[in-house]
């Protein structure tokens, strides 16, 4: 019966719009009214193409939500580790909703094939003074077992590589306060790390304490409690924090480290600044950096080797290993010039150069190691997301591969 | 069934002329049902556009009168380019209403595209859509939207009425209804904090007030955007294929020339208006901020408008080969150091070669019969109509609308200098004391000096679409045959001048003892 009813219908309405047609076209105003008629008999619902019904899913899933480690309540969380302790992933817990979203609260786990591992939590007000003010209380502890050492010094040897174990507890505060609402930041840091330091785990390399002894490497042999305080400063000129192109960065931040066994206490001024020089409508953009690190120990103290400024790895001197030098200072200095292939891809050049040395005083231009590399910078519309980076040195070459920006700055936790 | 149907068909092309052509408008719409609102993701529209291989075959426009012109429908009126518009119409743009009135109360957050922004309703109880400029550029992205909506309106398209407006915190109170995405990723009440968090990062006068842009909520119910390919299969008037109407076709022109880069999917909006108790579907352009120098948070990239946001593979591999010493036009180019203005400029702008942040598919199927229907549009704007609409961007420094008036103006001159020479530009046809009368838009412009044309007259079948050849003289005059034809009678005349590839065929129809004219076809 149902199909009957619906083959009539159909039949009259066929029937209908076939006498419609049949009646002569005499305007052209006729003609368009035909046309949307004969659209209005056979409408029927949008439908999404197998590619957009595709995005909707992925956009609509959860899994975006979880690798980007999730607005609220549980998601996933990457990297975070030491580099080169390999492909970090671990569980992550976020409530930026707390207390009228006046609380910010993170903790994340983070483990590696390796056996390297990290668990953090932050707590955070970032709302104070109308966001001009932020406090943070941030604990850590993390594992890594075969942090790489070659010997103290600028003359240390490649052939020289060692690996120790670290462990890491941390308590840190900070608050900062920001003079200028985009330009001008001050702070204070405070906390206390607990590290312990043992025999490196790698069964490819010796582990330090057999191979350095505790006077070339302090403080390996005993480890105590710090305590350390300082305030720090930035003025920022930069266009972009994420992708500069033009302006100037400048970062300093004093430390007192004071060590509980009165053995390994020392002061500490950290010096970062950056200058983006764009050409061609920032096409092309030249980046001049320098960075030192400078430690003063007082009369019978000294920096312990596990606190001393490295140099090599993915931030500095690209073409050579991560922590191939050790000391009590650094000095730094990068030039990188970058042109756009796509807005989507910058590529650059690169040259570092850089030394360890065991007094302030020692700072010079003389005796620099150095390198050079190109890499590929994949970015969103405001941020680098993505770089490799290939150094060349004269100890071979290194390739990173890192979801940071190029040259990170000294707080990585704060605004 | 199929056959009777390609009969009918087949009959309804058996005229090449209608006796309404050329029609200035479409018919009334049929009325269309409730329709649901239908979403374009803008990645996936991205994506599609962006790794498309579809070939774009040379397919004539259609949603075109047998002039070549585009009909009023719901997606283009011809305004200016039709009827000169006053200095006042054109400044005042679309609408009827006056700008919106404080107090004004905070309804929610904006959740579409880059910039922050908020929806508000004025005085009067009329909903706004609210953007700021950057902190980097002052006055730059609100003067491209407010800008942006009375060009494009000018030029023919519906758009929402935008309005630069003033205000000091205490004009704003949130509304205890509205709502926003809260941290967790819930909706919860919005707080006058959340409205503060917008203007931290909004420029401040130094009269202490923020000054912004308010687009009025278009009329009707909006059902989502269009997009610029198929058509809609649950609208009735929807019935050409969006790739092929000359109005999208041709605004392809109209964005080189104010530089409307983010001309996309999204960045329209189809709205379902009742008029004379009918329901149809309008079809709006809206948001501008990326249009001049403006990318609406940031200057405009400079790479915009000169290439794809995805280059080819070869492009891109030169550029990576060549370590960024292949300097571009476009990269060392003067854009100026006015804030305001953002990137803009027209020396090196070329309408040929210009191009949207990504692969539009109707801008990809133009033809050179469509560019040169807009570039008669856009020609229609003199220096102080372009001035006038600039000035609607309220810049405190008047370089900026000296420059952007400049600029505008030399981009509008390098369009037609263009696109009037690849075709025989000759339009405003009309038989008069008989002989037929033409511009040559070329001409008339100063593109070139007065020239020369030849023509040859033929009788024209309207059934069988026949040319046959009359002997007449060459000249524009009415052969003696046709001026004793009988009522009803086509003739046409093909005029050529220096090149023979570029001609005009003229349809002229007798009807009460005078010709008119039918049609016109054009080569190149």
């Amino acid at each position: 019966m149902r199909f009957s009813i619906a083959f009539i219908s159909i039949m009259l309405l066929t029937s209908l719009a076939a006498a419609q047609q049949r009646s002569p076209v005499n305007s052209r105003a006729d003609q368009l009214e035909r046309e949307a008629l004969e659209k209005a008999r056979r409408l029927a619902p949008p439908q999404p193409d197998k590619l957009e019904r595709g995005i909707d899913r992925v956009e609509n899933s959860k899994v975006l939500q979880w690798i980007g480690g999730g607005h609220n309540g549980f998601g996933l969380h990457f990297g975070g580790l030491v580099t080169g302790s390999g492909f970090a992933v671990g569980p992550a817990y976020s409530r930026p909703d707390l207390a009228r979203e006046n609380l910010h609260f993170r903790m994340s786990a983070g483990g590696t094939a390796k056996l390297y591992y990290n668990v953090d939590a932050l707590v955070s007000l970032p709302r104070l003074f109308g966001k001009r003010l932020r406090v943070d209380f941030y604990a850590q502890h993390a594992d890594s077992p075969q942090i790489a050492y070659y010997g103290p010094g600028p003359n240390s040897q490649k052939q020289g590589r060692t690996n120790y174990r670290r462990e890491d507890t941390n308590l840190d505060f900070r608050v900062g306060w920001r003079v200028h609402p985009r330009h001008v930041l001050v702070g204070l840091t405070t906390g206390v790390n607990l590290i312990n330091i043992g025999p490196g785990t790698s069964k490819v390399y010796a582990s330090t304490d057999r191979i350095y002894s505790p006077a070339q490497t302090p403080g390996i042999d005993v480890q105590s409690p710090y305590f350390h305080i300082g305030p720090f400063l930035q003025v920022d000129f930069r266009d972009r924090k994420d992708d500069p192109h033009r302006g100037t960065n400048f970062v300093t931040r004093f430390s007192y480290y004071e060590d509980q066994s009165d053995r390994y206490s020392f002061r500490r001024i950290e010096s970062l600044v950056e200058q983006y020089i764009p050409v061609f409508n920032e096409k092309r953009v030249f980046v001049l950096r320098a960075r030192t690190d400078l430690s003063y120990a007082g009369a019978g103290q000294v920096v312990p080797f596990y606190l001393q400024p490295t140099l090599g790895g993915s931030d500095d001197l690209r073409g050579f290993r991560q922590f191939r030098y050790y000391d009590n200072d650094s000095l730094l200095m990068n030039a990188e010039y970058r042109w756009e292939v796509a807005p989507a891809l910058d590529m650059a050049g690169f040259a570092d150069a850089g030394k360890v040395f065991r007094r302030p005083w020692d700072i010079s231009l003389t005796n620099l190691q150095t390198d050079g590399g190109f890499g590929f910078r994949f970015k969103t519309r405001e941020a680098v997301v993505f770089r490799i980076d290939a150094g060349f040195s004269r100890e071979g070459f290194q390739i990173w591969f890192k979801f940071n920006p190029p040259f990170p700055g000294l707080y990585h936790a704060m605004f | 069934m199929a056959a009777l149907l390609l009969t009918e068909v087949a009959a309804m092309r058996a005229e090449r002329f209608y006796p309404d052509d050329p029609i200035l408008s479409f018919p009334k719409p049929v009325a269309v049902q409730k329709l649901p609102s239908r979403k374009t993701g803008g990645l996936y529209d991205f994506i599609k556009q962006s790794f498309s291989t579809q070939s774009h075959p040379a397919v004539p426009a259609r949603a075109v009168n047998t002039l070549g012109d585009v009909p009023d429908s719901e997606w283009f009126t011809n305004r200016h380019g039709a009827r000169r518009m006053s200095r006042q119409e054109l400044q005042h743009g679309p609408g009827v209403d006056a700008p919106p009135v404080p107090p004004f109360t905070v309804i929610g957050v904006k959740t579409e595209g880059i910039t922050p922004g908020f929806q508000m309703s004025d005085a009067k109880g009329r909903l706004y859509f609210v953007k700021p400029d950057p902190v980097s550029n002052p006055e730059m992205a609100t003067a491209a939207d407010v800008i942006g909506a009375r060009f494009f309106y000018a030029l023919g398209y519906y758009t929402p009425q935008n309005y630069l407006v003033y205000l000091r915190r205490s004009d704003l109170k949130v509304s205890p209804r509205a709502t926003v995405d809260g941290l967790g990723g819930k909706k919860r009440p919005m707080l006058e904090r959340d409205l503060d968090d917008i203007l931290r990062i909004v420029p401040r006068r130094k009269d202490g007030m923020y000054r912004m842009m308010a687009s009025r909520s278009a009329e009707g119910e909006p059902i989502g955007p269009f997009r610029y390919e198929g058509t809609r299969s649950d609208d009735p008037n929807d019935t050409i294929p969006h790739q092929d109407r000359r109005d999208l076709r041709g605004l392809h022109v109209f964005c080189a020339w104010l530089n409307h880069t983010d001309a996309k999917s999204l960045n329209s909006l189809d709205t379902l208006v009742e008029e004379g108790g009918v329901r149809f579907v309008r079809h709006y352009l809206i948001d501008f901020g990326a249009i001049l120098g403006s990318d609406s948070d940031m200057a405009k990239n400079a790479r915009f408008g000169n290439g794809y946001i995805i280059p080819k593979a070869g492009h891109g591999l030169t550029r990576i080969v060549a370590l960024g010493m292949d300097v571009r036009s476009w990269e060392s180019a003067n854009y100026g150091s006015l804030n305001a203005v953002g990137r803009f400029e027209s020396h090196v702008f070329d309408p040929e070669k210009w191009k949207s942040n990504y692969p539009n598919p109707a801008f990809l199927r133009r033809l050179t019969d469509d560019e040169y229907w807009a570039a008669k549009q856009v020609m229609a704007f003199t220096d102080e109509d372009i001035r006038a609409i600039v000035e609607t961007g309220e810049y405190s420094d008047p370089h900026a609308v000296e420059y952007i008036t400049r600029a505008l103006i030399e981009r509008r001159n390098k369009i037609g200098r263009t696109y009037f020479s690849k075709v025989l530009p000759l339009d405003n046809f009309a038989v008069s004391a008989g002989a037929l009368a033409f511009d040559d838009l070329a001409v008339k412009h100063g593109f070139t000096h007065a020239r020369s044309y030849r023509a040859a007259w033929f009788r024209f079948d309207n059934k069988g679409e026949q040319l046959t050849p009359i002997q007449s003289a060459g000249s524009l005059q009415l052969p003696a045959e046709a001026l004793a034809a009988d009522e009803g009678a086509y003739y046409a005349v093909r005029i050529q001048s220096d090149d023979p590839r570029k001609t005009v065929t003229v349809y002229l129809r007798k009807r009460s003892g005078v010709f008119k004219v039918a049609g016109a076809e054009r080569t190149w």
